[in-house]
């Protein structure tokens, strides 16, 4: 049969790195990239990118775990290469402080980052109102240089992307014989997944070149995260909130609450506010479904619905996906065989 | 009474201010003026990345160790008051590296969550067997000799724009006591054949994906001449430079290519990095600080000369320890010549 033809629905971290993977795994295969918003505009650009997992419950820990650690791997091997600065990788260090001492003092990730151990009396010093931390290396992407990087490598394999909405996946069959579904947040439309919901959050992105180290406190609401060179300060948790206009009040309470980790940011200039609604779900759908009509088929992978945890683990999914893609290929050849007997 | 600081590079104007500081509300008689024929951005203290870190080894020298964690404490307690941005002050976190495991340094409990890179952090660094993580600080001069300079004109001190060719000269003009922070040109007012330069030559770029400071070490070559990269406020510092002896100020082709080849092995993202300038300086070398009081007679004029010199690479790690020691021994002045109000200054 001819080579199969894969659309990718989304061109966020997620949409962009299954595309290079299943590249890179089905080397026959046609990949395009469709996506209504690329980047800068898409949810990642506004994420901090760091490569601190977020847990999601319906997911076994291993897999949670295996997903990071292949990310991180990947992540780690182009920091380290004379690709770091265009990619938007890069180690940094800090510390995750708690108010309270935390039932877990070991996260599932504590050895895939590097150089995590508890905080010393000295350092927490610096926290006046915490009692507890961690310290550790981990990455950060710089997330508009690591998508338009990405968009790079897909071009130079060949792949064609389109400024496309698509509205239902099945107007796609009669183009292309698998569909990857990396709509993200659209995808509760586009597939009318009703147990992805949006979590809203609000992100400062601050001129401060001096905050080298991040901070984050263990309830995930207040961070600093150092980049490239802006300081991304955060942030907040808004289940089911849709809105993507900033909210003047919330931008000063995220800078008061990141002051009080970090006061030199008082001195942080050229305020950018943004918005994003991380797509939330009890688990990531990584999943073949196959869609029938009348006597027709179209093989769907959804890969969606991340969360919190998106440049976390893509690389992880990414790669479960393109093997999902794999699985469709043979099937659509079983099919293709058994039409020929 | 007259207080004269000849030089006005770290040593020079935090000497200053820590005199001014602790003597000007009880002595309402005391004038301290700068007397310099370089000022920041032109001083060796400029060139210095910034990074606060001792040397490997104290050499059993306990008084500079004592001096270092003066310093490193007050630092850190004014790493939360607004002021540190203006004084260019930050932490930073980062790597020290060997090609063998060698003893812990003096200053391991200084510094914030020193401990040994595992061996995951090590694949980072081909080449390099062990090493060390910590987060320290950062102190930019080329903010910092500002900052003080602002400090010192409100507290009324005056500056002058000159070469002392002398300490008669200045002792002479009526100075009671002369405060020597001439760094790498001490010899000139007085011959020291201990003080030697050690000169370093450091690339600038822009790298702003580097967060963390990373040293390496070559421990039969002595510190310095080996690569390392310390990321700033604005530019990142290349360097690995130490040429004992060598007083020649311009920058040389040659450390360059050693410079830019070794750094950019240590870190292949740096091929990328944009070059921005060059500098050359030299480093006050002497085998220990000479900090001590001397009494300079001219005819019948006698001078109180407080020597605060030869910090080597390591002026920014210890020079409010030292600017403290100088205080006292201003103090001691003082109490001799019995202007202070108070028995005590106030510390």
């Amino acid at each position: 049969m001819a080579a199969p033809k894969v659309a990718v629905v989304g061109a966020g971290v997620i949409g962009l790195s299954t595309a290079l993977c299943i590249t890179e795994t089905c080397p026959s295969c046609s990949v395009t990239v469709l996506a209504d918003q690329f980047s800068p505009n898409t949810t990642s650009d506004v994420a901090a990118g760091m490569l601190i997992p977020h847990t999601y419950p319906g997911t076994p820990i291993h897999v949670q775990k295996q997903w990071f650690k292949e990310t991180f791997t990947y992540l780690f091997a182009i920091s380290n290469s004379a690709e770091a600065s265009e990619a938007g990788i890069h180690l940094v260090s800090g510390w995750q402080v708690f108010k309270n001492t935390p039932k877990e003092e070991l996260p599932f990730w504590s050895d895939v980052v590097l150089g995590f151990r508890p905080m010393s009396e000295a350092e927490l010093q610096k926290f006046p109102q915490h009692q507890f931390g961690q310290a550790f290396t981990t990455l950060k992407c710089d997330c508009p240089s690591y998508l338009l990087w990405l968009e790079k490598r897909l071009k130079a394999t060949g792949v064609q992307m389109y400024t496309r909405r698509v509205a239902d996946l099945w107007d796609l069959r009669s183009e292309y014989n698998i569909v990857v579904n990396c709509a993200g947040i659209g995808a509760r439309q586009l597939v009318g997944d009703e147990n992805l919901f949006p979590v809203r959050g609000q992100v400062l992105k601050v001129h401060a070149p001096w905050v080298k180290n991040f901070i984050r406190d263990g309830d995930g609401l207040t961070y600093v995260y150092p980049g490239l060179p802006r300081v991304t300060l955060g942030g907040t948790r808004e289940k089911d909130v849709w809105s993507l206009s900033p909210d003047p009040d919330t931008t000063q309470d995220i800078f008061d609450r990141c002051c009080s980790l970090e006061p030199s940011l008082q001195e942080a200039q050229d305020i950018k506010v943004k918005v994003g609604l991380r797509p939330s779900r009890q688990c990531v759908r990584l999943q073949k479904e196959v869609f029938s009509q009348g006597g027709l088929k179209l093989l769907v992978v959804h890969n969606y619905g991340h969360g919190a945890g998106g440049f976390s683990v893509h690389r992880g999914t990414a790669k479960e996906a393109a093997r999902l893609v794999r699985e469709c290929i043979a099937t659509l050849h079983g099919s293709s065989l058994r039409a020929k007997l | 009474m007259r207080v004269a600081v000849i030089g006005a590079g770290v040593i020079g104007l935090s000497t200053a201010l820590c005199i001014h500081e602790q003597y000007h509300s009880l002595v309402p008689s005391l004038d301290v003026e700068v007397y310099a024929d370089r000022y920041s951005p032109h001083t060796a203290s400029d060139g210095a990345a910034g990074l606060w870190q001792p040397y490997l080894s104290d050499h059993g020298n306990l008084q500079e160790t004592l001096w270092n964690k003066e310093t490193f404490d007050y630092l850190l307690g004014h790493l939360g008051s607004p002021a540190a941005k203006e004084m260019g002050l930050f932490l930073i976190s980062g790597y020290n590296l060997f090609t063998q495991p060698v003893p812990d340094p003096s200053w391991k409990n200084i510094v914030l969550g020193f401990r040994n890179l595992t061996p995951k952090e090590l694949e980072l660094f081909p080449g390099y067997s062990y090493g060390w993580f910590n987060t320290a600080l950062m102190l930019e001069c080329r903010t910092y000799l500002p900052w003080l300079t602002n400090k010192l004109t409100q507290g009324g001190v005056k500056f002058f724009h000159k070469k002392v060719e002398s300490f008669q000269e200045v002792s002479s003009a009526g100075v009671d006591v002369v405060i020597n922070c001439t760094g790498m040109r001490a010899g000139e007012l007085q011959p020291d054949p201990e003080l030697q330069p050690g000169r370093g030559q450091v690339i600038r770029v822009l790298a702003p994906w580097v967060k963390h400071f990373i040293i390496t070490h070559d421990v039969k070559s002595g510190i310095y001449k080996s690569p390392y990269v310390i990321p700033g406020s604005e530019f990142t510092v290349l360097g690995g430079i130490y040429q004992h002896g060598n007083w020649n100020e311009e920058n040389s082709a040659q450390d360059h290519k050693t410079i830019w080849e070794n750094c950019c092995r240590l870190l292949p993202a740096l091929q990328k990095a944009k070059i921005i300038e060059e500098w050359s300086g030299l480093r006050p070398a002497r085998p220990c600080v000479r900090l001590e009081r001397e009494t300079i007679r001219h005819g019948h004029l006698q001078a109180e000369v407080i020597h605060n010199y030869g910090h080597g690479g390591f002026g920014i790690t210890i020079h409010w320890g030292c600017a403290m020691a100088v205080a006292r021994l201003v103090g001691s002045i003082l109490q001799e010549k019995k202007l202070a109000r108070s028995p005590q200054p106030r510390l």
